[in-house]
């Protein structure tokens, strides 16, 4: 019951399938499986054909009936109908155990069970692992094994009239209605909204005042210059802005000088260092192999230097992704573009492998490709169906081994490039020469005798490496390829082209999640909250139009992601301030109430990310090292920004752990936000925090002043990008007292550990 | 959601919901059938909804104590990890026919068992055995301090996983998947239930007493995964302040820092005041509180220096040879008394050898880490019991596989086995003296009743009140759980 009240009744066969075929011993052995396919022939001769009706003339006897039920049909479904029952493909030795007939009838050996005579019965045979061993991933507990011999001695008693195919076969999509879904339509075109208002500032607007309109929900004022100020930088370069240039705003903000603002921060060259960072979490980008080893990639950095220069020169989004799918295909010869790859090979890859694992391992790894770019990049979970069928979206298991076979001969090399007289060397993707796999292993440095395997992805049932079907070519999930062209030694390049093709291809998604991950680090939730799951278990977008209508901007203006950096924060929608939900009571049309914003009629606080704080830190403080590129540091301490900090997995930065950043195995479109008291004990007792409180009192004590008043004005100006109110004055001017060393210490950690520090209005 | 669920399970006798919870999917729909299942979600009233809800985890106040799916019967759960695969022949697992046959072929051996390759010969267990307890469990002569505890122990000899390799092994036994990237026990503890201690962190991890490293994977084994970095592991350091930021520097007195830090929240509050309703501030308002508490909280909890003589006694602190991790048992102890939820011990460090990694010499590596161990976890147990604690804490202790039964080549040791190895499990909700599940005559495979780490996890979780289907978290568009899509609750080894 329990189980059952997880599902929809609808859906109840389809989770059957998936449970029986889900289930499963650790399967080591292969060989035993081969010599058995390899032998059937002898058998074949020996069919024999036998009453089918024996087991009903012994009589329906419900006692063994009951016992089929509670004791054989489950042991059947969950061992034998993967490859024994009408919907296996093929139907292994043609033996189908999923009715009554095909039990008795058999496969080629003959009939598997003999009713009454369970010592002549191949099945038992079989699963006593007596000629056969069945099943193949390990032999059945002796309770079991005692059970079926038990069930055929007393009749074989088989209620079982017909093959249960939807218990055993793939779920079948309608891939007509499966494509009406949102996310997979073809961008529609849609005209911006004929709505007026004083305050709109691009179409942007429009779409979220139509809808603000229709549900009788106002928006909020404009807010003040100096807020703006502070939120732009934050958004567009993750940095506070300097004190002149809060002096300078105080007085208010024009049109045109926040105009200008905008595209002197989307200039600024701290603009892809900050951006950088957000898709760093998507690409799983981390400086080390994981695992025991967790051997450092001190060539990594590379790649993260190719992210921050294709943001700061606007690359073209479609260009960014091609590159970094297949760079070294498309430009063998350009550093740059092969540098790019390291977006597929920055995952988690163990290093001391075993034999018997070896090929599990390879097709992790291909998983690892699979799942990074089907979420990252197309908001897919593809890597859902490795195992099965995907449970929720139209994405097969075939679509899952068609597109992983793009990277069949992907692997990881560390290559050097020649940049002028510079010798640079990558961590990149590159294909394998020999055309097969070699097992990656540092445990084992005789290198001749390490295997290899061949450089092709097979179809695996239940995604087990020890069950393997046919080879597969590469192909594209059918849901977002109506017409499949026959790819001629496809790989990643045919990948690269048909993800970024708007024709032919899934541009149109591919758009669509790129301009929602922008939308959502500018709000903190995007159009579609879920950034990484455009699938029918994602969120639906709030605003279907203005997603699409962003999308097709970005495709219209060549991929430019600046052109829709600016339409966002140069829309009115986002210069909004915060209000109250009371201020929003009286609404215009009497609507339903919004508390949780999803019309954007407000702005929220939000906490600025691990990496801002811990470089807002080093900015407020005068310690911040603007030195760009380059090789990183896992040293916390460091001066440089957080996206210089070498991330080791198995050793996080644990400031930036702390307040949230990744683990760095599996990509990531939206963290986590949580407030912890150790966050709170780092920044009362951290050494690096400290530092920075104290190179901070030096520098406002630096700045002429006659008095603590203006000691304290310059520390707000500073710190918080504002002039403090006559109340806060007093309360500081109690902390400083007569300012003292310590005191103003004091009220320089005060300063960094306020709410408003971390939080962005 | 939970609230109808409680007033399903007041209506339902405990030991019927066991008995319902223990079943797995398959067979309830087996024995219920689908019509029923449908009903079911009927009777729910809430169509489109599933029980499958992850739990109201709030991100403002990640450790609050949530409720359970059904009445818990352990509060705490401390876990001795025997680092590195302790040979389950040596240990718990007795087989009079590995001393017979010793040197003879060892039938089926399979030179893909272990890591390295080993010889397909019997190798016999150094150890004298003998029958102890009511339960008269075999124990051998390297345990002298657990041979009393065993009528409280239930094993599971029949455990097996699927890598013969100690890093995707760690992570199998960890979080389930030996891959890397999931969320561990401790996390999926955390992150369901909250924590009962505001002062602490409600997951603690101490690695191996005698400073020989950390585990491999390091600190890996105690992460998160994809579950918020607060519900991951927080290790205890031996050397400085055993948690980090939790001392104030030099010079700077909780006085002042009080002082400073009533200002801070004076205009925090004005700070709020033009932002109502926006709980996050209030959050990080009340965690800058909880902070300064910990300050003088949490160092008590883990210092032993105010222990009375004979609880040092008991846990043989004197003794240089099993005094470290002695030592560590009882901060344990004083962790699950001050509302830990999860502690996790690591017995051996890093390198071969260097933990119950015994492939040079099995004798001499297994004689020195019982050693090692024997004594603090006895009188763990002896001190839980003495308190009351060991009916609400449950004690997980194994390793990430077992050995071979055959040597490895050249070598008096054994190499890493996958497919067989011992758990025993103590205290909260488990019958003692249980062997359940069966290796083959050598020890060398799993038999009977073979359980997968995903069915420990289940039983742990059941424990904990948490039905393993039902604790999930969704992840890219995925909701994953510990046992992924597998797990039963080992029924027999419950009291």
């Amino acid at each position: 019951m329990l189980f059952a009240a997880r599902y929809k009744s609808s859906t109840l066969p389809a989770a059957l399938i998936e449970y029986c075929e889900e289930d499963g011993y650790g399967f080591d052995f292969l060989e035993k499986d081969l010599v058995e396919r390899h032998c059937f022939g002898v058998f074949v001769m020996f069919a024999v054909s036998v009453s089918s009706t024996y087991a009903q003339s012994t009589g329906p006897d419900p006692e063994w009936r009951d016992f089929f039920e509670q004791e054989i049909r489950p042991v059947l479904i969950q061992h034998c109908y993967t490859c024994h029952s009408s919907g296996a493909d093929p139907i292994e030795s043609g033996l189908q155990l999923d009715f009554r007939d095909g039990v008795l009838k058999g496969g080629r050996r003959g009939p598997a069970v003999l009713p009454g005579k369970p010592d002549e019965s191949i099945l038992l045979k079989a699963i006593q692992y007596e000629e056969l061993e069945m099943p193949p991933s390990g032999q059945l507990p002796a309770r079991v094994i005692d059970n079926f011999r038990k069930w055929i001695r007393k009749g074989a008693v088989d209620p079982r009239e017909t093959p249960v195919t939807e218990d055993s076969g793939r779920i079948e999509i309608d891939y007509d209605k499966a494509r009406e879904f949102w996310s997979f339509r073809p961008l529609s075109d849609p005209s911006i909204p004929k709505v007026n208002g004083a305050s709109i500032q691009n179409p942007i607007d429009r779409f979220i005042l139509l809808k603000q309109r229709t549900s009788g929900i106002s928006r909020s004022k404009t807010a003040s210059a100096t807020v703006l100020l502070r939120r732009a930088y934050f958004d567009l370069i993750g940095l506070p802005p300097g004190r002149d240039m809060v002096l300078e705003v105080q007085e208010g903000m024009t049109d045109s000088r926040y105009e200008t603002l905008v595209d002197q921060l989307l200039e600024d060259l701290r603009f892809g260092e900050h951006w950088a960072r957000h898709w760093l979490d998507i690409a799983r980008f981390a400086e080390s192999s994981g695992f025991e080893q967790d051997q450092p990639r001190p060539d990594a950095w590379p790649y993260r230097d190719f992210v921050i220069q294709a943001f700061n020169e606007d690359m073209p989004y479609d260009e960014f992704i091609r590159l970094q799918l297949a760079g070294d295909q498309i430009h063998p010869e350009d550093m740059q573009a092969n540098v790019a790859t390291g977006f597929l090979v920055a995952g988690v890859e163990n290093l001391i492998q075993s034999r018997k694992e070896f090929e599990r391992e390879r097709y992790d790894k291909l998983d690892d490709f699979v799942s990074t770019v089907g979420t990252g990049m197309l908001g897919l979970t593809i890597g859902c169906s490795r195992c099965h069928d995907h449970k929720y979206d139209p994405i097969t298991q075939r679509d899952y081994y068609h597109f992983a076979a793009a990277f069949r001969a992907t692997i990881s090399a560390t290559r050097e490039f020649k940049n002028g007289d510079r010798i640079t060397k990558s961590y990149v993707a590159q294909e394998s020469a020999e055309d097969r796999i070699r097992m990656v292993t540092v445990s084992e440095p005789s290198f001749e005798d390490l295997p290899t395997i061949p450089a092709e992805v097979h179809f695996l049932i239940r995604g087990d490496v020890n069950n393997k079907r046919e080879v597969v070519q590469t192909g594209f999930p059918v849901i977002l390829n109506p017409q499949p062209a026959s790819l001629q030694s496809a790989g990643r390049l045919e990948l690269a082209e048909w993800i970024t093709n708007t024709q032919s291809g899934a541009g149109h998604l591919l758009a669509r999640v790129i301009v929602n991950r922008l939308w959502h680090h500018y709000f903190g939730r995007g159009i579609v909250s879920t950034p990484s799951d455009f699938g029918t278990r994602g969120a639906l977008p709030t605003h279907p139009d203005l997603l699409d209508w962003l999308a097709g901007e970005l495709i219209r203006n060549e991929w430019r992601l600046k052109t829709i950096h600016k339409l966002i924060v140069m829309s009115a929608t986002y210069r909004q301030a915060f209000r109250t939900r009371t201020e929003n009571e009286v609404r215009e049309g009497g609507g339903k109430p919004d508390p949780v914003n999803s019309l954007f009629w407000k702005r929220e606080p939000r906490r600025i990310a691990a990496e801002a704080i811990r470089d807002s830190l080093l900015s407020v403080s005068g310690r911040l090292e603007s030195t760009m590129y380059g090789p990183g540091t896992p040293d916390q301490n460091s001066l440089r920004r957080s996206v210089y900090l070498t991330v080791r997995r198995s050793q996080l930065i644990p400031v930036l752990q702390l307040f949230d950043a990744p683990d760095a195995v599996q990509g990531l479109g939206a963290r986590q936000s949580t407030t912890t008291a150790p966050q709170s004990l780092m920044m009362l007792n951290n050494p690096f925090v400290l530092a920075c409180v104290q190179s901070l009192r030096s520098r406002v004590e630096s700045i002429p002043h006659r008095s603590n008043e203006e000691f304290i004005r310059n520390g707000f100006l500073l710190v918080l990008g504002r002039v403090e109110t006559a109340e806060e004055r007093e309360i500081a001017l109690r902390v400083v007292g007569n300012g003292e060393k310590d005191q103003k210490q004091d009220f320089c950690q005060m300063l960094v550990c306020l709410n408003e520090f971390f939080y962005i209005e | 959601m939970l609230g109808i669920w409680s007033t399903f399970f007041s209506s339902v006798k405990l030991r019927e919901l066991t008995a319902m919870v223990s079943l797995s999917r398959r067979q309830l729909l087996n024995r219920t059938g689908m019509g029923l299942g449908a009903i079911a979600m009927a009777s729910l009233g809430t169509p489109g909804r599933c029980f499958a809800e992850s739990p109201s985890y709030d991100p403002l106040h990640p450790l609050q104590t949530r409720d359970t799916h059904f009445p818990a019967v352990a509060k705490q759960v401390i876990w001795i990890v025997l680092n590195g695969g302790p040979s389950q022949v040596d240990t718990w697992d007795y087989k009079p026919e590995l001393q017979k046959r010793a040197g003879q072929e060892l039938a089926g051996a399979d030179p893909r068992t272990g890591f390295f390759k080993t010889s397909g010969k019997i190798l016999g267990s150094p150890f004298s055995f003998r029958q102890t307890g009511d339960s008269g469990t075999w124990v051998p002569e390297i345990f002298p301090f657990l041979s009393k505890q065993v009528d409280k122990m239930a094993f599971v000899h029949s455990c097996y996983t699927k890598s013969n390799n100690h890093s995707p092994a760690l992570f199998e036994m960890n979080t389930g998947m030996n891959r890397m990237g999931f969320p561990c026990v401790g996390s999926w503890l955390s992150y369901g239930l909250g924590s009962e201690n505001d002062n602490l962190p409600g997951f603690v991890v101490m690695t191996d007493a005698k400073g020989r490293g950390l585990p491999k994977n390091s600190a890996q084994n105690w992460g998160a995964g994809f579950l918020p970095s607060v519900f991951q592991g927080t290790r205890i350091k031996d050397e400085g302040a055993p948690i980090d930021d939790l001392v104030p520097i030099s010079g700077m007195t909780f006085k002042r820092q009080r002082r400073v830090l009533d200002s801070i929240q004076l205009l925090n509050q004005r700070h709020l005041d033009r932002f109502q309703e926006q709980a996050d501030l209030r959050a990080r308002m009340a965690s800058l509180e909880l902070a300064f508490r910990m300050q003088m909280t949490a160092p008590e909890v883990l210092s032993i220096s105010n222990e009375p003589h004979h609880i040092n006694r008991l846990y043989g602190l004197d003794d240089g040879f099993s005094g470290p991790f002695g030592r560590q048992c009882l901060i344990a102890s004083k962790l699950v008394q001050s509302g830990v939820r999860f502690v996790q011990l690591y017995s051996g460090g890093s390198g071969n050898e260097q933990s119950w990694d015994g492939h040079l010499n099995i004798e001499e590596n297994h004689r020195n880490f019982a050693r090692e161990t024997d004594q603090g976890i006895a009188a763990l147990v002896t001190d839980l019991e003495q308190r009351g604690l060991l009916e609400t804490t449950l004690i997980v202790c194994g390793g990430e596989f077992g050995r071979t039964s055959d040597g490895q080549g050249g070598t008096k040791g054994r190499d890493h086995n996958p497919h067989a190895f011992t758990t025993w499990f103590m205290g909260a909700g488990i019958r003692g003296g249980v062997h359940y599940g069966k290796t083959d005559e050598f020890g060398y495979k799993a038999v009977e009743e073979r359980r997968h780490i995903h069915d420990l996890h289940a039983t742990i979780l059941h424990l904990c009140g948490m039905n393993h289907e039902d604790l999930t978290y969704r992840f890219n568009g995925r909701d994953f759980r510990l046992t992924d899509v597998e797990g039963e609750v080992i029924d027999s080894i419950l009291a």
